[in-house]
């Protein structure tokens, strides 16, 4: 018998089947966190005190924000790879249009093997307003949702006060706001050309809150020149020398003599030093050349070359850790790296371990011991802050500066974004200073890159902070740099977005520092302009290449 | 009554198809996407830039100004792809979106073709009398697509104000050819 409610009962059933399906979505953070684990296997990590800081902030609702949600995801696979439906569909869903939600901005990075991925979603709601933000790369994950008011935390920007207790500064002056006086109000990241490939960004000289004085040097506290006497005395010399009452007939092609009103003579030698590869047709290293299979040109003239030292010399070997926040996830890592530097390290080598944030800390000087240089590694611990990587590298050329020894490396692993990219901050060096510096010392660069995408930078964009589009402009910017001073000083950058990629890199990079000649020689047409001279320097085997730095420029 | 039905539905729908002449289209780039290494997809709508504006402070003379500039500003919108081959895009691609700024209203006035790079870039405005009513920036190169797209009404008189402050750089804009009328 056929009920008279069938029909009915049907048209129920029917409105009811797709209720879970469409409950299922537009639930925004719950949606995303559990899409996230489920095509992904991953698990939350465990954020200390989130749920009281969430508590307080519902209860003293500072700056406006009425309330918060985060969810991180750390050490696990998110390659797109395991997508079972593009993220940007998943995001799309949990955030659904009906609901208010808005897709602000969505970057996508796959350069160099690594997949970074950014979404910021925007919603109003009456006087609020939300934000969602996710990011995932290849080993991390992260999602935050803000809700707040902008009147409120407009009046807080101009009088920063939480529970009546004043933050005595006027958070709104600093406060580089995508659109606001100060900020980058155009949109467009600032930049200019430098050499052709990096951009830089152009910045005042430092007025603002100065980075610390460096502490202590890399340079050990026993005098540091094993060299005898006559090695010495053949030391290739960068700056002017002034002799007294010398005898001008001794000066040569090379100096450049005046006579000044004391009576003394002023005797101006360049020598410029190469740290120089050779390999085969094959890209293998040659280590057994010596001064007459070299040429140098400098500047379309060949050269004659002065001093010489072959690859068995020892090194001094500067490893510099970015501890600062930006590459907080990455310091296992990066302590793992240099600790198989050290490891790397071959015996007469010397390295010293240097931490930097704004300040910079020798956490253990030039040494070959490699107990200590471990053991140095443990003082990482708390250090944290921002990052004066400019201003860093700069110190890090001056204290190598004074070694008397050739052949010196710096290997820096950082994400190589100095604080004046992102936010303006005043350095004391700009990248174009330390490109001009790294073209006059002798110091090959190593840059280990590692590189990761900050969700509170992106975060604070959403809120209003640069406009480096989530950090990714900021991003390439500082790859390029360091890229640039890899090339200029005849390094190589090496990637390091995973543990997999760093495999290798520590033995690449002593190999690598065990193939360099040191070469010097004096150029014959120096002219004190300023303008850059080209440096070329061949192998006269068949099929051998050179490499070394780009130039440097005459002064 | 169907009639009337359709004509009510076609009159509801109506404000969503109604499209801003000066908004450019550039959804067709998002199939780019999955194969490019580089994707930007940016979207701030009005409700967004008056956030924004909130903000600055009218009491600040130069906050204000800028305050005044993004209150007349209805979007802003980028899409952009780089991929590590050339010929991912074709000129389709490129050709779908100048079309869009080669008709009545838009004007060209920038062209750069460098050939360094070979990178192209082409800048286009749609102005309505005394204002802008759009700005579009078409970027292309062998890697390289982007669409920036600016949508007003906006002041020349008000931009140009803002050149030289907020590190934009000093511009000179002389607007005298699209002044308003007195």
């Amino acid at each position: 018998m056929r009920s008279p409610y069938r029909f009915h009962v049907m048209l129920i059933a029917l409105l009811l089947i797709p209720t879970p399906l469409v409950l299922a979505r537009g639930k925004g953070f719950k949606d995303v966190v559990k899409h996230i684990e489920k095509n992904y296997q991953a698990k939350k990590t465990r954020v200390p005190m989130l749920g009281v800081a969430n508590f307080f902030v519902k209860i003293i609702r500072p700056a406006g924000v009425k309330g918060f949600k985060v969810a991180v995801f750390q050490d696990q696979d998110f390659s797109p790879a395991k997508d079972a439906i593009p993220f940007q569909t998943a995001m799309r869903e949990a955030y659904v249009e009906s609901k208010g939600w808005k897709p602000l901005v969505q970057m996508n990075s796959k350069r160099d093997g690594a997949n970074n991925r950014v979404f910021i979603m925007f919603k109003e709601n009456k006087k609020d307003v939300e934000v969602a933000v996710t990011t995932l790369e290849d080993r991390e994950a992260a999602v935050i949702e803000v809700k707040f008011s902008p009147d409120k935390m407009a009046q807080f920007l101009d009088n920063p006060k939480i529970m009546g207790i004043s933050l005595g500064k006027d958070i709104g002056k600093g406060n580089q706001s995508i659109f606001a006086a100060g900020g980058n109000a155009s949109g467009v990241m600032t930049g200019n050309s430098n050499n052709g490939s990096v951009a830089s960004v152009s910045r005042p000289k430092r007025e603002a809150e100065p980075v610390a004085p460096p502490e202590v040097t890399i340079l050990p506290d026993v005098p540091v020149a094993t060299e005898n006497v006559a090695a010495v005395a053949a030391r290739p010399v960068l700056k002017p020398r002034v002799v007294e009452n010398a005898d001008v007939n001794a000066v040569t092609d090379a100096t450049k003599a005046e006579v000044n009103e004391s009576n003394s003579i002023r005797i101006e030698t360049r020598l410029v030093n190469l740290n120089v590869k050779a390999v085969n047709e094959q890209g293998q290293p040659l280590n057994d050349l010596k001064p007459e299979d070299f040429t140098v040109i400098d500047d379309e003239t060949k050269e004659e070359i002065a001093h010489f030292k072959p690859v068995t010399a020892p090194v001094n070997l500067v490893v510099m850790l970015d501890l600062s926040g930006s590459t907080k996830n990455k310091r296992k890592p990066m302590i793992e790296a240099a600790s198989r530097f050290i490891d790397a390290l071959p015996a007469n080598d010397r390295m010293a371990v240097v931490a930097f944030t704004r300040r910079y800390r020798v956490l253990s000087k030039l040494t070959s011991d490699k107990t200590a240089l471990k053991a140095s590694l443990e003082r990482v611990k708390g250090i944290e802050g921002g990052t004066a990587y400019y201003d860093s590298m700069w110190k890090a050329f001056d204290d190598l500066g004074q070694l008397a020894e050739a052949r010196k490396a710096i290997v820096v692993l950082t994400d190589g974004e100095d604080e004046s990219l992102m936010n303006s901050s005043p350095t004391t060096h700009s990248f174009d200073d330390l490109l001009q510096r790294a073209s006059e010392d002798d110091v090959t660069v190593y840059p280990i890159y590692f590189k990761s995408v900050s969700v509170t930078r992106n975060l604070s964009w959403a809120f209003g902070g640069t406009m480096n589009l989530g950090g990714a402009s900021t991003a390439t910017t500082a790859r390029k740099q360091l890229e640039a001073l890899a090339e200029q000083t005849g390094g190589e950058i090496i990637n390091a977005q995973s543990l997999e990629m760093l495999a290798g890199a520590y033995d690449k990079v002593a190999r690598e520092l065990h193939s360099l000649y040191s070469l010097a020689y004096s150029p014959d047409r120096v002219k004190h302009d300023g303008s850059f001279r080209k440096i070329s320097v061949g192998v006269k085997r068949a099929g051998a290449k050179a490499k070394t730095r780009k130039g440097y420029f005459d002064k | 009554m169907k009639l009337k039905l359709i004509l009510l539905t076609l009159l509801i729908a109506a404000p969503v198809f109604a499209q801003d002449p000066a908004r450019i289209q550039m959804d067709h780039l998002e199939r780019l996407f999955p194969k490019a290494v580089e994707t930007i997809d940016v979207n701030v709508d009005q409700s967004l830039i008056r956030l924004a504006a909130k903000f600055l402070k009218t009491e600040k003379q130069d906050e204000a100004a800028i305050r005044e500039v993004l209150n007349m500003v209805q979007g802003v919108y980028v899409k952009g792809v780089e991929f590590e081959q050339e010929n991912e895009f074709s000129s389709d691609d490129v050709q779908r979106v100048r079309a869009q700024l080669t008709t009545p209203g838009w004007s060209r006035i920038v062209g750069v073709r460098s050939k360094h790079g070979g990178e192209n870039v082409e800048v286009f405005l749609m102005h309505d009398s005394d204002l802008i009513k759009g700005i579009g920036v078409l970027i292309h190169a062998a890697k390289k697509l982007m669409v920036v797209n600016v949508v007003g009404p906006l002041d020349p008189e008000k931009i140009s104000q803002l050149s030289g402050r907020f590190g934009i750089p000093k511009l000179d804009l002389d607007f005298s050819g699209m002044s308003k009328t007195k």
